[in-house]
């Protein structure tokens, strides 16, 4: 009985203490995250505002909203993920 | 060849295996798992396609995945670029998934299933949208076209599928629109304004709008601004979801069209505002459609149309392009959405490794079947007294007989269907009489919004008698439930459950050769009520995914207030001991939390 109770009560502290752990890794990821986004994103996009790079195509004076494709071979097409 | 299709990591995850370019098994990881648009890696889909065809994953020549993770990413971090600094949040959310999970696509694959890294492959998503619309369709020759939310950059593509020199069949995309201008997530974000689950709650929308005026479709033709070639810009002012983790339209939508109504808020019906806005965005999606259906036939010059991706499940707008295109025939994918893909990319990887023979999917029960034993011993655990009628069609005489009384039915019957519609395999059946029946089904069985519209099955042959499908015979889109059609004026009065406030229902066409049962127990129900037309609804409680198994069926049946059950010729002929009906969650629906567009 006492046995059970023990090991229930340290499977409970092993839970919490990984559930500290997943909270511990996620702050730490957002705080990494967000340090990614201002120093290394920031720049970038000044940079291509600067280059008048149009990223989500917000140009009004487009005549037309199709992007033509060029053919690919569709074995060579199924090769690569990107 | 044998090659397993996939598709995950965005939403409904599934698996369809082809075998010598014909699919011998598909299904959606939701069914087996019970959680409503399961995600995850499809490997319970995947293994039962593999053992249904008695094959081993070492069988395999390929395995597919539907789309190209690597420029997915790329767009996404693009999206964050060209919205910084207001894309901090979807940046850390959407890497932090990506990083974790989704750019490892190829290793999860190979690890899964036990496969070497040069049998994984990746076709596009909008080709394998394309793939699963063509090479399914009855066509030597067709224009494509594909719409949905966004796949890895497209939003809608168009091309054509033909027969090539070499006497394969080729399939090509010729033009896309690409993210953020997106027919599909505007449909979304008016989904999400309107207290709808996003990838869940279009068809509500669609559903509501017969309710409305659309006297806002200006304001949201001016948010689109179309092109004479039929493509588009959103103007982006009017949305967030190219920065936003959560949200897809900005504070002007509540400026423009007033405070947007929150998720589970009482009935939407019951404010015309809400109508009007419905109405007025499906008003604009069937333009857009149809703008794009035309385009694709001034580039093709085809007669006949190829239509998929998740916007060709608006079956209001797709009974127009059969109506007002130039195209003379019309096929729909019927698993238009992100589950058909893994279809549509076996199907790619089949005919361009190999020269299979053409196939015509003329019916869609690819999913699982049970065995009678099966059904015996769920029947069994539940404490449900059945009977068994070996004979079909005293089977479908008897439970004739009690539709026309008034009964509601589950009918559970040989394999699922593909795709997001029951369509007699796993169906909740009643009498489209009475209009009362459809609040009965809709608040006693199925507990769900009494806004929406249930549809009808009709026989085949008669159908046209019955609602006006623009020729004879029916276009193909009717056979999988795909469009709506005109309950013909005197004939409403006789179809009150199943007749939109509009008029219209979307109706199935029933023929023997796509299910000879099912045909069989209309034409009972014809003979019984002189309607040949029975009322079909899928076979789940709202928010949960379609039974699959009998006990599935069973768990279903006793926490809804249905009459009676069928399992294949086991009939449950009434609730016996079993208590008055118990609405109980038993399955989940998967977070949602990544809805826009990573
Ligand atoms: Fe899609």
């Amino acid at each position: 009985m006492n046995k059970t109770t023990d090991s229930g009560a340290l499977a409970r502290v092993r839970r919490r203490f990984a559930e500290a752990v997943r909270a511990g890794a996620r702050v730490q990821a957002a705080v990494l995250l967000t340090a990614v986004y201002f120093l290394v994103l920031g720049p970038a996009a000044l940079l291509t505002r600067l280059l008048g790079v149009d990223l989500l195509c917000r140009r009004r004076a487009a005549k037309t909203g199709w992007t033509e494709r060029a053919p690919r071979d569709p074995r060579e097409l199924l090769r690569s993920q990107g | 060849m044998r090659i397993l299709g996939l598709s995950f990591d965005y939403h409904d995850a599934a698996a369809a295996l082809i075998v010598d370019g014909v699919p011998v098994a598909a299904a959606q990881e939701e069914r087996f798992t019970r959680v409503k648009h399961d995600r995850r890696l499809p490997e319970n889909a995947a293994r039962w396609c593999l053992e249904r065809a008695g094959l081993s994953a070492g069988d395999l020549d390929a395995a597919v995945f539907y789309e190209k993770p690597f420029r997915k990413f790329s767009r996404i971090l693009a999206g964050c670029l060209g919205t910084f600094p207001s894309s901090a949040g979807l940046f850390r959310r959407a890497t932090a998934a990506w990083v974790d999970e989704r750019l490892w696509v190829g290793p999860r694959i190979e690890r899964a299933f036990g496969l070497t890294q040069d049998k994984v492959l990746f076709c596009e998503h909008h080709l394998s949208h394309a793939a699963a619309a063509f090479y399914c369709a009855p066509f030597d020759e067709a224009a494509v076209l594909t719409i949905d939310g966004v796949g890895e950059w497209a939003t809608a593509a168009v091309g054509r599928g033909r027969r090539g020199q070499d006497g394969g069949w080729d399939l090509s995309l010729d033009a896309e629109m690409r993210y953020p201008h997106s027919l599909g997530l505007l449909y979304s974000a008016f989904t999400a304004y309107l207290g709808f689950e996003v990838n869940e709650g279009e068809y509500k929308v669609m559903g509501l709008a017969p309710y409305g005026r659309p006297r806002f479709a200006d304001q949201i033709r001016a948010m689109v601004r179309p092109f004479e070639d039929g493509s588009f810009r959103l103007d982006l002012d009017w949305f967030v979801f190219q920065s936003d983790p959560t949200r897809a339209f900005a504070r002007r939508f509540e400026e423009a069209f007033g405070p947007a109504r929150a998720p589970e808020a009482g009935d939407p019906a019951a404010d015309p505002r809400l109508c009007d806005v419905a109405a007025s965005i499906q008003l604009v999606c069937e333009e857009m459609v149809l703008a794009l259906a035309r385009e694709a036939h001034r580039r093709t010059g085809s007669r006949h149309l190829c239509l998929s991706g998740g916007v060709a499940l608006n079956a209001v707008a797709n009974a127009r392009v059969l109506r007002e295109t130039p195209f003379e025939r019309v096929w729909i994918q019927p698993a238009a959405g992100d589950a058909g893909s893994a279809l549509g990319a076996a199907l790619y990887a089949a005919h361009a490794l190999g020269r299979p023979k053409r196939y015509e999917m003329k019916r869609v029960d690819l999913g699982p079947e049970h065995s009678p034993a099966a059904a015996v011993e769920a029947f069994r655990r539940a404490g449900l007294a059945h009977e068994e009628i070996g004979d079909e069609s005293k089977l479908c005489g008897r439970v004739a007989g009690m539709l026309a009384e008034g009964k509601v039915v589950g009918w559970h019957q040989g394999r699922s269907e593909w795709g997001p519609r029951a369509l007699g395999h796993r169906s909740i059946l009643a009498d489209p009489r009475p209009a009362a029946m459809k609040d009965t089904v809709n608040e006693k069985i199925k507990f769900r919004e009494l806004f929406r519209p249930f549809a009808p099955s009709a026989l085949g042959r008669l159908a046209g008698e019955w609602f006006d499908l623009g020729g004879s015979p029916a276009p193909d889109p009717y056979r999988f439930m795909l469009a709506t059609a005109p309950v013909r004026a005197d004939r409403r009065g006789r179809l009150g459950a199943v007749t939109h406030v509009d008029g219209s229902a979307r109706v199935q066409t029933v023929f023997p050769d796509q299910d000879p049962l099912y045909h069989r127990l209309i034409e009972s129900f014809g003979a019984a009520t002189g309607v040949p037309v029975v009322l079909n609804t899928s076979f789940n409680l709202k928010g949960e995914p379609i039974v699959e198994t009998p006990e599935d069926a069973v768990a279903t049946f006793l926490a809804s207030g249905m009459d009676a059950l069928v399992v294949g010729t086991f009939l449950v002929p009434n609730r016996n001991a079993a208590a008055a009906p118990r609405r109980k969650v038993w399955a989940v629906s998967a977070k949602q939390s990544d809805a826009w567009a990573w």
